[in-house]
């Protein structure tokens, strides 16, 4: 699965967070493109396999909203 | 705007809305959606609301209205923050400054502290703490203050003696 996120929007470091806290689901690859940064899960846990996406990308965006607040 | 497989998508200019203000109201719902950011054009956002549980249209509707509400809601608490940022930064100077001038009984007075490794500087007068202890009399003074009915002294001397006295003389 490949999830992509916009730069202008989510922080590197909150994805990086978001894919340690998710680690024992899935594994994880980061890439950073000029504007985009992709995450690549694979072998993902079959029990949340459905949601997987989503709540990672809620997670992502609740810690970028962290991030961002301390250091704007 | 747009809704499809339970998702409702919003179109957000970034002239009208801060990025702050897209990031308060999308946390805010969280726990009801899955919210999604992505650049539709430049200085537009594009927001895609993906409800947790399954809803109808008008469900999909009341979602999003409810976003569109906490969105000017944190608009209008960023605007205050801003209008009140100078006055907030005074008031804690302010109570700052009077919590380090503040001098606390039993404790050494900041910049006086002699921990491990810690020397003294040249024309810094060493802590005896005898500049701050008051004379007895004086100390007696402020506590008591003026006592004409005899109301501070303690029950012994007060009556104790005369209680011994009268027995002295039963005797």
């Amino acid at each position: 699965m490949i999830i992509g996120f916009d730069k202008k929007f989510y922080a590197l470091k909150s994805i990086k967070n978001a894919a340690k806290a998710y680690e024992e689901l899935a594994d994880f690859k980061v890439k950073t493109d000029k504007n985009k940064i992709t995450v690549e899960a694979n072998n993902i846990d079959k029990d949340i396999e459905n949601v997987f996406k989503d709540e990672f990308c809620n997670y992502v965006l609740s810690e970028t909203k962290r991030i961002k607040s301390i250091c704007p | 705007m747009k809704n499809k497989g339970n998702k409702i998508v919003v179109f957000l200019n970034l002239k009208l809305y801060s990025l702050e203000a897209i990031y308060g109201a999308a946390y805010v719902f969280l726990d009801r959606a899955y919210v999604y950011l992505e650049e539709a054009a430049k200085s537009k956002v594009k927001v895609t609301l993906k409800g947790k549980n399954r809803l109808t249209e008008k469900g999909l509707e009341i979602l999003r209205d409810e976003f569109l509400n906490e969105l000017l809601n944190f608009s209008l608490r960023e605007q205050v923050s801003k209008s009140n940022k100078k006055i907030r930064e005074y008031i804690v100077a302010r109570a700052l400054s009077a919590a380090s001038s503040a001098v606390i009984p039993g404790r050494r007075p900041m910049g006086q502290e002699d921990g491990p490794g810690r020397k003294l500087s040249e024309g810094v007068i060493p802590w005896t703490g005898e500049r701050f202890k008051e004379k007895p009399s004086e100390k007696k003074e402020k506590i008591w203050g003026k006592d004409p009915l005899g109301i501070a002294v303690p029950w012994e001397e007060k009556y104790l003696a005369k209680k011994q006295l009268r027995k002295k003389k039963g005797k």
